[in-house]
């Protein structure tokens, strides 16, 4: 029988609490990543020559700080430990998608839920910690206190958005591969499986993209009206950049 | 059935906020701070870089000024040194000119001297050799004696003598302890003797005295003395011209004009 999600597949039971597949894995995961990276960031040198390790996780780093600069325009260290996190998790539960018997932890609702919801409250944690409280609530009545229902049901919709995006992606993409290991066992597996191999990055792009974007707008376009003069005077790429954000806003 | 476990998905919302906590820690953090200090580092060997640029610059600017200076210098002692030479050279200049004029005036002296002291010589010689010829050949040709023959010319000279001449031997002759001096570079016989005094006592209506004296210089001539007064007939102004003759051919430019000619 073909589990629709980890959840399914229970280890051990006590009372309400379950240890589900998608527990363990994700355990798994967390361990694999923070062994590599106390591994990896044990002796850093900082004059050259690096080693491959250190190399590779500065890639990485720096990639990510850029494309959050890029899209914040602000400071991008705030933002990298929830922003990078988001982004490492989900890649690497999905990439190990790859390995028999691993059963994603995005492919559970439960876990893409979760990280929606730490996206839905980290949005007014750093809106707050940025603007103030009264700041940050202020937006919610821009342009109108009329707009303010629409401003909590936008929230919440694109929580929700975010979280069944992931979930029914790696899902899907998890049941087609079982579906169809049942009908044609050769071959057309192992193309999908490389497909989802490519959806699954995408998809850790996206979410980690949108996180970054819903943060940006609660932090950065609040900020007064006092720049956005100075912004429209600057280069046209941060408005491309806010057009690109308006589109993520409509939703992917 | 797809539905989100309330537990799970707290349990995963805590998983995740752990992870976060961890790779903050063992990731971000430390990759940045490496990253950070290295650019801290680039960032202060650029600024110690362009430290030294700068310090390299301005001494390569020092070197550029000294060097200048030096050049100045090198192009002042250059032009002071010429001027030394130019003044030397001139200096030595003059002093070789002065030598050259020196030299030219102490050997024209000395040709001078040669051609005075040659010349000298040559009337002394030229006027023996024409007294001995001339007396050959009157007495050759005549069978007369030369002093003969000088002497009736003398006489004849006396016989023309001018009224001052005859004033000046009349004024001479009335001084007392006078005596009028008659030079021969010969011996006069003392026919001839008696002839001249009687000539001048004609000529000076009155006695004389006359003391004869022989004078090898005379060359062949007779000289009347009276104080300032000279009566003469001698060789000396045939001499004297034949002396002209030699000195004007004796002239360098002479010789040239000679030579030009095809004369010598």
């Amino acid at each position: 029988m073909v589990e629709i999600t980890p959840d399914a597949i229970v280890f051990w039971k006590s009372g309400y609490f379950s240890l589900n597949a998608t527990i363990v894995f994700t355990w798994m995961v967390m361990v694999l990543l923070a062994l590599t990276a106390w591994l990896a960031t044990r002796r850093l040198s900082i004059e050259p020559p690096l080693s491959r390790w250190q190399n590779l996780l500065e890639i990485i780093v720096t990639y990510m700080r850029n494309q959050i600069r890029e899209i914040t325009m602000q400071d991008s260290d705030r933002y990298l430990p929830f922003v990078g996190t988001l982004f490492l998790f989900i890649s690497v539960s999905n990439l190990l998608g790859i390995v028999p018997g691993y059963y994603p932890p995005t492919a559970s609702l439960s876990t893409t839920a979760a990280l929606a919801v730490c996206v839905f409250f980290a949005v007014p944690i750093y809106g707050i910690a940025q603007q103030g409280l009264i700041g940050y609530l202020k937006h919610y009545s821009q342009p109108s206190v009329f707009m303010v229902p629409f401003h909590i049901i936008g929230e919440l919709s694109r929580t929700l958005s975010l979280a069944v995006r992931l979930f029914g992606n790696i899902m899907s993409g998890t049941m087609i591969i079982a579906i169809l290991l049942l009908v044609t066992p050769l071959f057309v597996p192992i193309i999908l499986q490389a497909l989802g191999l490519l959806i699954g990055l995408v998809q850790a792009y996206i979410f980690a993209i949108l996180a970054t974007v819903y943060i940006a707008s609660a932090t950065r376009v609040y900020e007064g009206k006092e720049q956005s003069d100075k912004e429209q005077s600057d280069k046209k790429q941060p408005d491309k950049e806010q057009s690109d954000k308006q589109e993520y806003k409509g939703g992917i | 059935m797809v539905q989100a476990d309330f537990i799970t998905l707290s349990a995963q919302i805590i998983n995740f906020l752990i992870l976060v906590l961890l790779l903050r820690h063992f990731l971000y953090k430390r990759v940045i701070n490496v990253m950070d200090e290295r650019e801290a580092g680039i960032a202060t060997r650029l600024k110690e870089a362009e430290q030294k640029r700068k310090e390299a610059e301005e001494e390569a600017e020092s070197y550029r000024k000294k060097e200048q200076e030096l050049l100045d210098k090198r192009e002042g002692m250059v032009a002071q040194i010429r001027e030394e030479i130019e003044a030397m050279r001139k200096d030595l200049t003059n002093k070789a000119r002065d030598e050259v004029e020196e030299s030219k005036a102490r050997w024209l002296e000395a040709i001078e001297h040669q051609k005075d002291s040659f010349l000298t010589d040559m009337r002394r010689r030229a006027g023996d050799e024409i007294c001995t010829i001339a007396r050959r050949a009157l007495h050759d040709l005549a069978n007369e004696e030369l002093e003969w023959h000088i002497i009736n010319t003398f006489i004849k000279r006396l016989h023309k003598m001018e009224e001052n001449e005859i004033k000046v031997i009349k004024e001479f002759h009335q001084q007392p302890q006078q005596v009028l001096i008659i030079k021969t570079a010969f011996i006069i016989p003392e026919e001839m003797r008696r002839t001249i005094q009687e000539v001048l006592q004609e000529q000076i209506n009155g006695d004389i005295k006359l003391q004869f004296k022989i004078s090898p210089e005379l060359i062949c001539g007779v000289e009347l003395d009276a104080q300032d007064m000279r009566i003469t007939w001698n060789l000396d102004s045939y001499l004297d011209s034949l002396e002209e003759d030699l000195s004007r051919a004796l002239e360098p430019g002479a010789i040239k004009e000679l030579a030009v000619k095809g004369e010598v």
